[in-house]
C-alpha cells in the first residue's frame, strides 16, 4: 500500500494545539503578583448607569466607578464616611445635613459638589428616566409627588445644596437605615456634563456610561469594556483616598453559566465567582480548606397563596399549609448551602427578631385548621399547582413540599415548572393558586421586608389586603423610640404570618468560592463588598 | 448559472416574509414581556418603558412599523441591552460565532476527510476499525458532553487552556475542538462510504490497469466522486456550525451570536430575537444555495434548471 499524504491542514492544527498545550501562569497567578482582582458578575450589564442597575451583581462594577454620600464598613456594612466626610442629624431625624470633602473629585479631575447629588436626584426621580429603582428616595420628602407631577418642580423636593459642600436632606419621617439607603447605586452621584453631552439629562439610555466617555467618582475608573466578556476599571489616582487603595486593576468577567465560572475559577482564571452551581455545594463544603464562602443573607425564600380565590381564601387553608412544613427538613436536603430554616418572614440579623411561634411545624394543629375548612384529611380538595420558575434549587425545594403536604395533610399538590419570565409575569397577574416567592432586603429593617405585603404595596401579588396590618406597619414606621418601634414591627408581622398569604421556607444565603489570595473582603449580611480595602496576597 | 441563483435568490424573499411574520407574532403570545422581573416594575414605569420602545400601539402597527425598518436594514434597539442596536450587537457577535465555526470547519475537514480516506483505502484492516470506531464515538458523543470534559481535562487539571472566554489565540482551540469533532465523524463516514462505493467502480480499475499509482488513483480519480455526499452534507453542516453554535458558546461562555440568540429568547428581546432569526434563515438558504451550485460544478450528472 502507498503512503498517503496527510491532509497538509492536520499539522497546522496539531502545531496550534501544541503551542496551547504548556502549563502557563494562569490569570489568577498573574493577578495576584500585579495586584488585579478578576472576579465574575454572572449576566453582563446593560451598562454602568448606576440609576438604571438590573441586577444586584452589577452593584460590583458600580462600587468600584462611583462612591455615595457614605458608603460601608467591609464587614459589618455601618455607614462610613464617601463623599461626605461627616453629617448632622437633627433631633427629630428628620433633617440630615452633609458636608462633602473638598477632595473628592470626579475622574476627569472636576470637584464633586453638593450641585451634582441634587442634580443625579433630579434625574433619577424624573418619570422620563423611568428608574426602577427611585423608590430609594420614598423616605425623602416631596419625592413621590414629584415624580407623579405632570409638571415637576424640584424645588419642591427636599434634597437641597446649601452650598458647593453642605447637602441637606430632609424626610417624611425618622427612618433609621437611611444613612445605609445612601450607600446604594441608586444614590450614586452621575456627572452631569458628561450624562447632558449624549443626550437629555432624563433620556435612559444614552452612550454616556461606555468606556472612553463614563466619568466617575470612586475608587477606580472605567478602562475598557469587551463586550459580552468583561468590564475592566484601573485604580482612580484622583480618588480622594487613592492611597487605601491596592488593587491596580477588576476585571468583571460576565459569565451566566454558573457551571462554566466554576471551572473558570478551578483553572485559575477567577478570584470571586458569583455563584456556585448547587450541585457542588456539597462537595465544596466538605473540602479542608475550602473555597466556598457561604453567608446568612438578608433573604427569605417562600411560598405565597392567592388569597383572591379558593381554596386559598380561606385563611384557615393557608395556616395549614404553612403548618404542615417541616423546614428543618426541607433545608437539611441543601447540604453545604447554609440555608437556615425560617421562624419569620423578616430574616434575622439586622437588630430586629420576631419571637413568636407562628411558623413552626405543627402537624396536628395543621390537620385539624384544615378539617375546620371542610376538608378533613384532605378529601374533597380541589387540584392546585405549586408553580415556580425551572432550576435545580426550586425543583428539589418543591417535591420536598408537595411530599410533606402530601404526608400531613393527605392533599396532592402538583408541580408546575415554568419559564422565568411566564412564571413572573403570571405571579404579577395573580394567576397561579401557589407560587413560590422570595424576597431580598433592600436595607436593614424590617421595614424592608413588611412593606412588601402592605395592601397598596407593587410588589404584593397575592390579594392580601389588611387595613389592620397597613396601620401597625406605617405607624411603626413613624416611630422615634426604637423599641417601640421594634414592638410595633412584630405586632404586624404576628398578623401577617399568622393571616399566612406567605409562608416563609428558608433564609437564604450567598455563596461564592474566593481564592484565598483575596484579602480585605468579608462576608456579610448583604453581600456587600467595596474594593477600597481589598487586595491580593498569596499565603 | 446565473439565473438559477437569481431566481433562487428571489425564491428566498417569501420564505423570509414568512419567518419574520411568524416570529414576530410568536414572541409577541409567548407570556412575560421584556419588562417582567422578578420584582414587578411600578406601573407607571413600565408605561414608560413601554412608550420608549412604541410597545403601547397596537400590534398590527407595530409590525407595520418593523417591517418598515428591516426594508431600510434596521433590526431596531435591542430589549436587553437598550444602549445598543440590534445591527450594532450582530456586528460584534458574528464575526465571533463565524471566527469558531471557521476553527471548526477546519478541525472536521482535516481530521474528517484523511481519517475516511485513510479508512476507505485500508478497508476492513484494523485501521478502518479504528476509524470508523472514532466516527461512532464522535457522532454519539453530543457537545455538551464533550465540551466540559475537554475543558476539565485540559482546562481544569493540565491548565493549558482557559476553560471560558475569547481572549487570546489558544482561546480558540477547546470550543474549537468540541464544535469540530461531531462534524469531523460525519465527514469521515461519508468520506469513507463515497469513497468505497467510487473505487469499485469500472473507471477506477481502467485506471488501475493503466498503472496509476495508487495515491493518484485515490486524490486524483476517486476522490472527486468521493466527495460528493459530504458536499451535499457541508451546506446544511456549515449553516449547522455557524448557528448551530450557541451550545458551545455557552459552555465556554464565547461573546458570540449564538449566546446571544439563547439570552435574547430567555429575555424576551423581540428584536433581538426577530434580528437573529431574519440572519439565520438567510445563512441557511445561502448555504444550501451554494451547496446546489457546488454539486452540479463537482457531478457533471446534475445541471441547473
Amino acid at each position: 500500500m502507498p503512503r498517503l499524504p496527510l491532509c497538509p491542514l492536520f499539522p497546522v492544527i496539531c502545531l496550534l494545539f501544541a503551542a496551547g498545550c504548556a502549563r502557563h501562569e494562569t490569570a489568577v497567578e498573574a493577578g495576584n503578583r500585579t495586584q488585579i482582582l478578576h472576579q465574575g458578575i454572572a449576566t453582563e450589564p446593560q451598562d454602568l448607569d448606576p440609576h438604571m442597575l438590573q441586577f444586584q451583581s452589577h452593584f460590583n462594577p458600580l462600587m468600584a466607578v462611583y462612591e455615595g454620600l457614605v458608603g460601608y464598613d467591609p464587614q459589618d456594612l455601618h455607614p462610613v464616611p464617601g463623599v461626605a466626610e461627616r453629617w448632622d442629624i437633627s433631633a427629630d431625624r428628620l433633617t440630615y445635613t452633609f458636608h462633602l470633602r473638598a477632595a473628592a473629585k470626579w475622574s476627569n479631575g472636576d470637584p464633586v459638589t453638593a450641585q451634582d447629588f441634587v442634580f443625579s436626584a433630579r434625574r433619577i426621580l424624573s418619570p422620563g428616566l423611568a428608574s426602577p429603582f427611585r423608590y430609594y428616595y420614598d423616605d425623602v420628602r416631596g419625592t413621590k409627588e414629584f415624580t407623579a407631577s405632570a409638571a415637576p418642580d424640584f424645588s419642591t423636593v427636599g434634597i437641597r445644596a446649601l452650598d458647593d459642600h453642605t447637602l441637606r436632606i430632609e424626610l417624611t419621617h425618622p427612618a433609621p437605615y437611611f444613612l445605609f439607603l445612601l450607600g446604594n447605586w441608586s444614590w450614586y452621584p452621575v456627572h452631569r456634563a458628561t450624562v447632558e453631552k449624549y443626550g437629555r439629562f432624563d433620556q435612559p439610555f444614552t452612550d454616556w456610561s461606555k468606556a472612553g466617555r463614563l466619568v466617575g467618582n470612586g475608587p477606580f475608573v472605567l478602562a475598557d469594556w469587551k463586550p459580552g466578556q468583561a468590564i475592566i476599571v484601573k485604580r482612580n489616582p484622583l480618588y480622594w483616598d487613592a492611597a487605601r487603595v491596592r488593587l491596580a486593576e477588576i476585571h468583571f468577567h460576565s459569565l451566566d453559566n454558573a457551571d462554566t465560572e466554576e471551572r473558570a475559577f478551578r483553572s485559575g482564571q477567577l478570584h470571586i465567582t458569583e455563584n456556585v452551581p448547587g450541585s457542588k455545594l456539597r462537595d465544596y463544603a466538605a473540602q479542608a480548606s475550602s473555597p466556598l464562602v457561604v453567608a446568612p443573607n438578608f433573604a427569605t425564600y417562600a411560598y405565597v397563596f392567592n388569597v383572591t380565590r379558593p381554596p386559598f381564601a380561606d385563611a384557615r387553608v393557608r395556616r395549614a399549609f404553612s403548618l404542615a412544613l417541616d423546614r428543618a427538613g426541607i433545608v437539611a436536603s441543601q447540604v453545604g448551602s447554609g440555608m437556615r430554616p425560617a421562624g419569620s418572614f423578616v430574616p434575622p440579623g439586622a437588630g430586629y427578631d420576631y419571637a413568636g411561634d407562628a411558623v413552626r411545624f405543627d402537624p396536628a394543629e395543621a390537620r385539624r385548621l384544615l378539617a375546620a375548612a371542610g376538608y378533613p384529611e384532605g378529601r374533597g380538595f380541589p387540584a392546585v399547582e405549586l408553580a415556580t420558575n425551572t432550576s435545580q434549587l426550586h425543583r428539589e425545594i418543591a417535591e420536598i413540599v408537595q411530599q410533606q403536604w402530601r404526608k400531613n395533610l393527605g392533599v396532592s399538590v402538583d408541580i408546575a415548572l415554568k419559564d422565568s419570565k411566564v412564571f413572573f409575569a403570571e405571579r404579577i397577574g395573580k394567576q397561579y393558586a401557589l407560587a413560590r416567592s422570595s424576597w431580598v432586603g433592600d436595607y436593614p429593617d424590617p421595614f424592608a421586608f413588611l412593606t412588601v405585603y402592605l395592601s397598596d404595596g407593587g410588589q404584593n401579588t397575592t390579594g392580601y389586603a389588611s387595613p389592620t396590618y397597613d396601620r401597625l406597619a406605617l405607624s411603626a414606621a413613624q416611630m422615634l423610640n426604637e423599641p417601640n418601634r421594634l414592638a410595633r414591627y412584630r405586632e404586624a408581622e404576628e398578623l401577617l404570618l399568622r393571616d399566612a398569604p406567605v409562608t416563609p421556607i428558608f433564609h437564604d444565603t450567598s455563596r461564592h468560592l474566593v481564592h484565598p489570595a483575596v484579602r480585605g473582603r468579608f462576608p456579610n449580611l448583604f453581600d456587600i463588598h467595596p474594593y477600597q480595602g481589598v487586595w491580593l496576597e498569596n499565603k | 448559472m446565473f439565473r438559477f441563483v437569481v431566481r433562487r435568490l428571489l425564491q428566498t424573499i417569501p420564505v423570509l416574509f414568512v419567518i419574520i411574520t411568524a416570529t414576530f407574532f410568536m414572541v409577541r403570545f409567548v407570556p412575560g414581556g421584556p419588562f417582567t422581573a422578578d420584582r414587578a416594575i411600578p406601573p407607571e414605569i413600565l408605561k414608560n418603558l413601554e412608550a420608549h420602545y412604541g410597545l403601547d400601539q397596537p400590534l398590527w402597527r407595530q409590525y407595520t412599523n418593523y417591517l418598515g425598518r428591516i426594508v431600510r436594514g434596521d433590526l431596531g434597539p435591542s430589549f436587553k441591552y437598550p444602549n445598543r442596536s440590534v445591527n450594532e450587537i450582530i456586528g460584534q457577535t458574528l464575526p465571533v460565532s463565524l471566527e469558531l465555526g471557521g476553527w471548526a470547519l477546519l478541525v472536521a475537514l482535516s481530521l474528517g476527510l484523511p481519517l475516511g480516506i485513510f479508512a476507505a483505502v485500508r478497508h476492513n484492516t484494523w485501521l478502518d476499525y479504528v476509524c470508523s470506531a472514532v466516527g461512532m464515538i464522535g457522532i454519539c458523543v453530543p457537545t455538551f458532553v464533550l465540551g466540559p470534559l475537554l475543558a476539565l481535562c485540559l482546562g481544569v487539571y493540565l491548565q493549558w487552556f482557559n476553560v471560558s472566554g475569547w481572549y487570546g489565540p489558544t482561546d480558540r482551540i477547546l470550543p474549537g475542538l468540541t464544535l469540530g469533532f461531531v462534524y469531523a465523524a460525519y465527514v469521515m463516514r461519508l468520506t469513507r462510504g463515497g469513497l468505497l462505493e467510487v473505487l469499485n467502480q469500472d473507471y477506477i480499475r481502467t485506471a488501475r490497469a493503466k498503472g496509476a499509482s495508487e495515491t493518484r488513483i485515490v486524490l486524483r480519480h476517486a476522490l472527486r466522486g468521493g466527495l460528493l455526499p459530504v458536499v451535499a452534507f457541508l451546506g446544511p453542516a456549515v449553516a449547522g456550525i455557524l448557528t448551530g453554535s450557541f451550545v458551545i458558546e455557552t459552555i465556554f461562555q464565547i461573546p458570540g451570536l449564538g449566546r446571544q440568540f439563547v439570552i435574547s429568547a430567555f429575555s424576551r428581546d423581540y428584536t433581538l430575537v426577530l434580528g437573529t432569526v431574519i440572519l439565520y434563515a438567510t445563512l441557511i438558504v445561502v448555504c444550501n444555495l451554494v451547496v446546489d451550485v457546488v454539486q452540479v460544478w463537482l457531478n457533471p450528472k446534475l445541471k441547473f434548471e
